[in-house]
């Protein structure tokens, strides 16, 4: 393992979660930590266990999202549980992982803030019928959704405003309106989740302006 | 663990009703104590023969059928022995495990309450030990003397279920009674353990002692070095002998020679016979580790080590699932 980043996170992780083992795969451009998820609840008592794989790009680690692929076929393989066919694992809405890749990521967080609280709504929906908190809708709905949630704003025209202003880098001054029309300072109002977006490559930044642009 | 929550409760009730709790300040004693009747009924409780309800939906997690007719000094499997004068070879193995600092309850109840108190812990252990198929030679103190082995079960087997035992113990003793000790502003409660194998060739059973004053027991070097070990732990530390690591089938390397910890060459062997050439290593046990490997342990959110249990008597609440799950907000995006 020539990566030392992934060395010691993979011990720290191995050393926590002592039922996942280790794969290096030397020829393989992912490496796999693969075990049981056990889902325990806030009150200490154990529910169930999932067969889960991660995959983690060696090269990149730690700026990349590692892939989740269950395995022990517990959940139903349609896309209402967020689900592939083979098994892989929708977590989260793209967009925020990739931010979290930007920025890197640990392992063992990544397990107990990402895939943890997964398996636990998975297994929350199977008792309740619907997800404790709430769910992105699929495909390019989630997307709007996403952008509609973060920027707290409908009008499409604005999101498109806001994406091209980020993707041309031409934002605002702290103290300038807002490029959403609010005459408040941008500082305090879409400087945040601008920021945030900054982060993003531009490649998705650009497809989703053309998403938002086809709405109209 | 949850599954000590029917001793923790016995323990929570005699601290409550505790005299220190009805102080009267112009005295300085205690002007009321508990009623008679309060205190057999919560020493009814900590005394109950049976295993409490919620360990009990632990032990059918673990399938090992539980003897409760054992009696003190006469291992079933050598009950034959009592009073006899032969004496037989067979593998043991032997484990010794003690409360430690109890004495500092003393400065914080009365007799009655650290009775209760001491009654409900050895029950827990007790009865841990019975669920892994153990079987009680000898109440010392605060301590516990058990033989985990016997005609009927292989060596290998007896070892693991004495690792399992002490470590499911160690975890309770480590983590929920010294949490609750130290809300009550008593420290250093803890625990130490050793555990060692005597190969048949090595163990001698016997009945020691005379008539009524007799036990039938074990001659063996290596019940001996169990108790040695037991001394040599570190607080909340287990400490097995070779022999021990020898016999444990197990993915993961849970051992360390004692001297790794105290740096300290001279504690590398428990003993030798140097003109024998026998040097016999003792090794910090990492329970902790090991646990978190057993298929009756699911590991949580955080890696804590959480019991898995039959929930029939406690049906299972979705709102404490909902913390965690909450956090979760899944997307789809596969064609």
């Amino acid at each position: 393992m020539i990566n030392n980043t992934l060395e010691r996170d993979i011990s720290q992780f191995l050393d926590t979660y002592s039922k996942f083992t280790y794969k290096e795969r030397s020829k393989m451009k992912s490496s796999i930590l693969k075990g049981e998820i056990d889902i325990c609840d806030v009150e200490g008592n154990y529910w169930d266990s999932f067969n889960i794989e991660i995959y983690i790009d060696k090269q990149k680690y730690p700026y990349c999202v590692p892939i989740i692929k269950e395995t022990s076929k517990k959940i139903k393989r349609i896309d209402e549980w967020h689900i592939s066919e083979n098994g892989f694992c929708c977590l989260e809405i793209d967009h925020e992982l990739e931010y979290m890749s930007k920025r890197g990521i640990n392992i063992v967080s990544f397990y107990q803030e990402k895939i943890y609280p997964f398996f636990t709504n998975t297994l929350y929906k199977k008792q309740n019928g619907n997800y404790a908190n709430n769910e992105y809708k699929h495909h390019f709905d989630g997307v709007i959704q996403f952008y509609s949630e973060k920027l707290k704003l409908v009008d499409v025209s604005l999101i498109i405003k806001i994406l091209n202003t980020v993707i041309s880098n031409n934002i605002p001054g702290r103290n300038e309106p807002c490029v959403c029309g609010n005459k408040t300072k941008i500082k305090k109002c879409h400087l945040t989740i601008i920021d945030f977006l900054k982060n993003l490559s531009k490649s998705r930044l650009q497809k989703d302006l053309k998403g938002f642009k086809e709405l109209l | 663990m949850n599954i000590y929550k029917d001793y923790m409760d016995v323990i929570k009730e005699a601290v409550n009703s505790d005299s220190s709790n009805f102080i009267n300040e112009g005295l300085g004693r205690s002007a009321v104590h508990r009623s008679k009747e309060q205190f057999s009924n919560i020493y009814l409780r900590a005394s109950q023969k049976d295993i409490a309800p919620s360990l009990m939906n632990f032990s059918s997690k673990i399938g090992t059928a539980i003897n409760y007719e054992q009696q003190l000094g006469l291992h079933p499997d050598f009950g034959h022995l009592k009073n006899s004068n032969s004496t037989e070879e067979h593998y043991i193995a032997s484990a010794f495990i003690d409360i430690k600092g109890s004495t500092n309850l003393f400065k914080k109840f009365d007799k009655e309450t650290i009775f209760l108190i001491t009654n409900a812990i050895q029950r827990a252990g007790i009865h841990t030990a019975l669920i892994f198929g153990g079987y009680i030679h000898r109440l010392q103190g605060d301590g516990i003397f058990v033989y985990f082995g016997g005609k009927n079960i292989s060596k290998d087997k007896a070892v693991l279920q004495a690792l399992q035992a002490v470590s499911v113990y160690t975890h309770f003793v480590k983590n929920d009674l010294k949490e609750y000790f130290n809300s009550q502003g008593i420290e250093n409660i803890s625990i130490r353990s050793g555990i060692d194998l005597g190969y048949s060739n090595d163990v001698l059973w016997g009945n020691a002692g005379i008539g009524e004053i007799s036990e039938v027991t074990t001659c063996s070097l290596h019940t001996s070095l169990a108790s040695k070990m037991q001394s040599n732990a570190e607080t909340n530390g287990i400490v097995v002998g070779d022999y021990i690591k020898n016999e444990l089938n197990s993915e993961g390397d849970f051992f360390k020679p004692v001297c790794h910890r105290t740096e300290n060459e001279n504690d590398r062997y428990i003993y030798r016979i140097d003109d024998r050439n026998f040097r016999y290593t003792q090794y910090d046990f990492n329970w902790s580790q090991f646990l978190k490997k057993q298929p009756f342990i699911a590991t949580d959110q955080f890696g804590n080590s959480i019991p898995k249990t039959d929930n029939i008597l406690n049906p299972l609440s979705v709102a404490s699932l909902k913390p965690i799950a909450e956090v979760s907000k899944p997307y789809y995006t596969y064609d």
